[in-house]
């Protein structure tokens, strides 16, 4: 006999198979596994501190000890590098998180209960569409004071029309399904219908939205912190750093300063990218690969 | 027409509002079902034939209360159905079921076969044990033909035929008596067709059910109902036993149809009845009788007789909706 344990895990063994054939999400997935041992567990690990300055030593190059050189504060670079990382990771997970309390909630309101909630909520996410994000963002940071959790919860804030118009797109369809009727059919109540009917087959725009959220919510953070509107030094993040590097003696002899943080923001943010595009043919039972 | 039927549909109506603007004010309906009354007996089939967007669907839904109609009653074993609050409704879900037109549409894809065929029992008897719950589910499949190890499979698995067969499963676990079958073969392929046509019958003749069937196919509602009912933007123009219908169609509507069926014999020489013109918009039906615009028999008084929930009977059990026969 199969209990129901058993059924669930042969459902999710069949996506992590699927998952597992899509080659550019598992390159991608170990990519940004590396990354997320390399910011969280080498720094503890080796007892390095972002802080701690070498005096006398502002500038210094590359070498066997400092693999990425010293800051203009003689700080290590390969240390703010990975507290820069652990940072965006941390902003980009948590407001995208947030954005997914109050967004997907709502995009289910107003695509399965319609009449009021539909206008009431797909109203209000015109409105918030259709100011440019970043400067509302800027606004908000500028009224409560840049710091890291601020940025967090701002971002996170802002981001939820992104899920509530996806979440209210696919209910739409969804909702519409003869399967869905079938379950009015058998007398299944509301919330049954939307944890069985809609959301399992509304997950894939929402996983797809996440990574697209993740990955945008970490370039808000890294735009702002950029603009000095962010997070503040001395909290590393890709953003500061490279608001540190802006020096055209800096830009032009110093690449060690601006490229690695460069590059590990285009890996995170392509790496969250490609994983959700594996994640979303892998959920979906038709495709068979 | 029979005063102890199972199920009595009472001058029911489905309109649905037609909103434009910004403050989406209603300024008009789509009259999808207009006072029809008919009334099906234990046991029985009743056919519902009619053109695409007569009301046909809409006429079912509105039966089971998947669709709030505007007015009138629906009696199912004298209670009324019509106006049950939500609780009830949900309890007398039990003895309705519904079988879909599309099974690819109509089983969700991401529940396994045996939770899409046990789901009703754990809405109804939650406290049924799981081993229970899986023989009963196996005890279904077998009365749908389907192999058991079917149930640990996901409906894409399935062919169309074998998932009008689950579909059939689910509607039948909680021993309902009345089913409503909304189109259930014609998306099917034609070989698959009469086999799950057959199965329809023989479950009705096994447990007794008591079929609304739909189709636009009048050869398969010809092979499956007792009785027939010939449907006309929202009205219901013709209702009489299978054989009166076939054999003496008294509504010009239900006679054009009728020349329309072919017929595998070159020698017969056909006689088709062709009609004039497009069916009229819902939303703007014709006065008097909804036919008279394409009628070949129209008479000058067409127009202005209301022939809505005018039924004569013209022989036993055969009521026709048309003044030529008043």
């Amino acid at each position: 006999m199969k209990s129901v344990e058993n059924k669930h895990s042969s459902y999710y063994s069949d996506v992590f198979r699927k998952f597992r054939r899509h080659k550019i999400a598992m390159f991608c997935l170990g990519i940004m596994t590396f990354i997320i041992i390399a910011v969280l567990f080498i720094p503890p690990l080796l007892g390095l501190d972002p802080s701690k300055a070498t005096l006398g030593k502002s500038f210094q190059e590359p070498d066997g000890i400092f693999i990425l050189g010293l800051d203009r504060l003689g700080r290590d670079n390969f240390v703010r590098l990975l507290y820069g990382g652990r940072t965006s990771l941390l902003v980009g997970l948590v407001s995208t998180f947030i954005s997914i309390i109050i967004g997907v909630p709502l995009g289910l309101c107003a695509g399965y209960f319609r009449g009021p909630f539909e206008v009431i909520i797909m109203r209000m996410v015109d409105i918030f569409m259709v100011f440019p994000s970043m400067i509302l963002i800027l606004v908000f940071v500028s009224i409560i004071g840049p710091s890291i959790w601020s940025v967090t919860i701002i971002i996170g804030i802002m981001g939820w029309p992104n899920f509530a118009r996806i979440v209210y797109g696919s209910v739409l369809s969804v909702t519409s399904k003869e399967y869905v009727e079938s379950a009015h059919a058998i007398g299944a109540s509301h919330f049954r219908i939307i944890k069985d009917y809609i959301l399992p087959n509304a997950i894939s725009p929402i996983l797809v939205t996440t990574t697209y959220r993740t990955a945008s919510a970490i370039l808000e953070e890294a735009s702002l912190s950029y603009l000095g509107m962010g997070v503040q030094p001395p909290t590393a993040s890709l953003g500061n750093i490279l608001n540190d590097a802006q020096s055209i003696t800096t830009l032009t002899m110093r690449p060690w300063f601006w490229i690695p943080p460069g590059l590990l923001l285009m890996f995170i943010v392509l790496s969250i990218n490609f994983i959700g595009d594996g994640l979303r043919d892998a959920l979906d039972p038709k495709m068979k690969v | 027409m029979s005063d102890k039927g199972l199920l009595e549909v009472q001058d029911l109506c489905t309109y649905f509002p037609i909103n434009k603007g910004v403050l989406r004010q209603k300024v008009g309906e789509v009259k999808a079902v207009d006072h029809i009354n008919i009334s099906i007996d234990q046991g029985e089939t009743l056919g519902i034939v009619g053109e695409s967007g007569c009301g046909k669907s809409t006429l079912g839904r509105s039966i089971l209360g998947l669709i709030k109609p505007t007015g009138g009653h629906v009696l199912f074993k004298g209670e009324d159905v019509t106006n049950m609050d939500f609780k009830k409704l949900r309890s007398m879900r039990q003895q309705m079921q519904i079988v879909f037109q599309d099974p690819f549409a109509s089983l969700n894809p991401r529940m396994l076969v045996e939770d899409i065929i046990a789901e009703p029992l754990r809405i109804h008897e939650s406290s049924l044990s799981r081993n229970k719950l899986q023989s009963r589910v196996e005890q279904m499949l077998e009365l749908v033909g389907i192999e058991s190890d079917a149930a640990n499979r996901y409906p894409h698995e399935f062919s169309g035929g074998q998932r009008q067969r689950i579909s059939i499963a689910r509607a039948l676990i909680m021993n309902p008596e009345f089913i409503f079958l909304d189109e259930p073969v014609s998306a099917l392929d034609v070989s698959v067709r009469s086999q799950v046509l057959n199965l329809i019958r023989n479950l009705q003749k096994d447990l007794g059910l008591t079929y609304l069937f739909i189709s636009h196919d009048l050869s398969v509602v010809r092979h499956i109902s007792d009785r027939v009912g010939v449907m006309y933007l929202g009205t219901i123009v013709e209702l009489a036993s299978k054989n009166q219908l076939f054999n003496n169609p008294l509504h010009p509507y239900t006679k054009a149809l009728m020349s329309a069926i072919p017929i595998a014999n070159p020698n017969i020489p056909i006689n088709r009845i062709i009609l004039e013109g497009d069916i009229p918009s819902p939303a703007n039906p014709p006065s008097g009788c909804r036919f008279h615009t394409r009628c070949p028999n129209v008479r000058k008084d067409c127009d202005k007789t209301d022939m809505l929930n005018r039924m004569i009977e013209v022989e036993r059990d055969h009521y026709v909706s048309c003044l030529l026969y008043k």
